[in-house]
């Protein structure tokens, strides 16, 4: 049915708009508006299918509409599937801690289900909210707070990589605190979370600041780390500047794409 | 020949205020007008319509009112206002004025 199609189509379209009267008023419009020339083409000769895509074809970009309605801060974290996820988060913690008290004072063991209870509520709120992330950036394309999520699993990971070096394995690496080194990384690992998001979520162009970005901080973690590790920082500084030069061919092809471009527009 | 709905730059609101200086209309309505007025050689989308109304509504050059739309649903109507109209025919006076020069330059002028 077209009506089902068209709400729909508009639903998804205006997903990320905060929930309030200047949203339903945009979505009764465009409603209005595919109904209308949908009501012109029924008596043409085309499928449901061609009339759908016709009408949705006529709508045309709202990106520059719906960047005027979406939402501030204020209005995301007052949107109610904000304040209802909160709240699930809210619930597993309670969950979580009446479990650890019934268990633990029954049990009368009061270490076990704190070594337990509480890192399977971490591991369960961070799936949850990893879950969410996913959801919002593969089926709406957009979610600001993507890159920012991910960072921070990164940085976990990374201590976590860390810790477990630093004083949980008994090697020469660790005695000499070189696991410190671990951390250099968290840039590069920024730069390729932005850019998969950018590439598959989004499907744009990577920024040359990305690319560029992602090539310097790689080539300064991978120098640091392998001068520390082998505890040589000459000539291995060498890394460095092949990154630098990486980075100067990569402003040039840039500059060269950006060069034909206004070429063929004159 | 297709013409590129590029001409219109410029000129998308005194077109929408010609519309609705001779009745109040809405956003389809307008779009089909335009695209017939232009002999079907100009395609103009809806979003490029809606993003003008936005405009000339913060502007005060039109209002809106909701109305009955097809199969039950709500309709936005548009309305143009005092402001609108003096600014529609200041705008009617300079393209007159234009269209005539830009004849002279690209046509020639006429000897009579």
């Amino acid at each position: 049915m077209l009506v089902e199609r068209f709400k729909n189509y508009i639903d998804k379209e205006t997903s990320t708009l905060p929930t309030n009267k200047a949203t339903a008023d945009f979505k009764a419009e465009l409603y209005d508006a595919l109904m209308s020339k949908a009501s012109d083409l029924q008596n043409s000769e085309l499928s449901e299918n061609e009339i759908y895509r016709k009408c949705i074809d006529s709508l045309g970009d709202f990106s520059e509409t719906k960047r005027a309605l979406s939402a501030n801060p204020i209005d995301i974290i007052r949107d109610g599937r904000m304040l209802r996820k909160f709240l699930y988060c809210a619930v597993i913690s309670i969950i979580s801690v009446i479990l650890y008290i019934g268990i633990a004072y029954f049990t009368d063991n009061w270490e076990i289900p704190a070594y337990t209870i509480f890192p399977a509520m971490g591991v369960i709120l961070i799936a949850y909210i990893t879950f969410d992330v996913i959801r919002h950036s593969f089926s709406v394309k957009r979610h600001g707070a993507t890159t920012i999520i991910f960072s921070l699993y990164a940085l976990i990971i990374l201590t976590c990589l860390y810790l477990g070096l630093a004083f949980g394995i008994n090697n020469g690496w660790a005695q000499d605190d070189r696991a410190w080194s671990i951390f250099l990384f968290i840039f590069p690992i920024i730069f390729i979370l932005h850019i998969i998001k950018t590439r598959i979520t989004k499907k744009k162009n990577v920024s040359l600041f990305s690319e560029v970005g992602l090539t310097m901080s790689s080539s300064i973690a991978i120098y640091l780390l392998i001068a520390t590790i082998i505890d040589t920082y000459h000539p291995t500084w060498l890394i460095v500047l092949v990154g630098v030069l990486i980075s100067l061919v990569l402003m040039i092809r840039k500059l060269d794409k950006r060069i034909t471009k206004d070429r063929s527009i004159k | 020949m297709a013409v590129s709905s590029d001409v219109l730059r410029g000129h998308t609101e005194t077109i929408i205020l010609r519309i609705l200086s001779a009745k109040d209309s809405y956003g389809y309505e307008i779009t089909k007008e335009i695209i017939e007025a232009g002999e079907g050689l100009i395609d103009v989308k809806d979003a490029t319509i809606y993003t003008a109304f936005r405009r000339m509504e913060t502007d005060g050059l039109i209002t809106t009112y909701w109305g009955d739309g097809t199969f039950g649903a709500r309709r936005k109507y548009y309305s143009i206002t005092k402001a609108g109209s003096k600014l529609y025919n200041d705008r009617l006076v300079e393209w007159k004025q234009i269209s005539r020069l830009l004849n002279n330059l690209i046509i020639g002028p006429i000897v009579n």
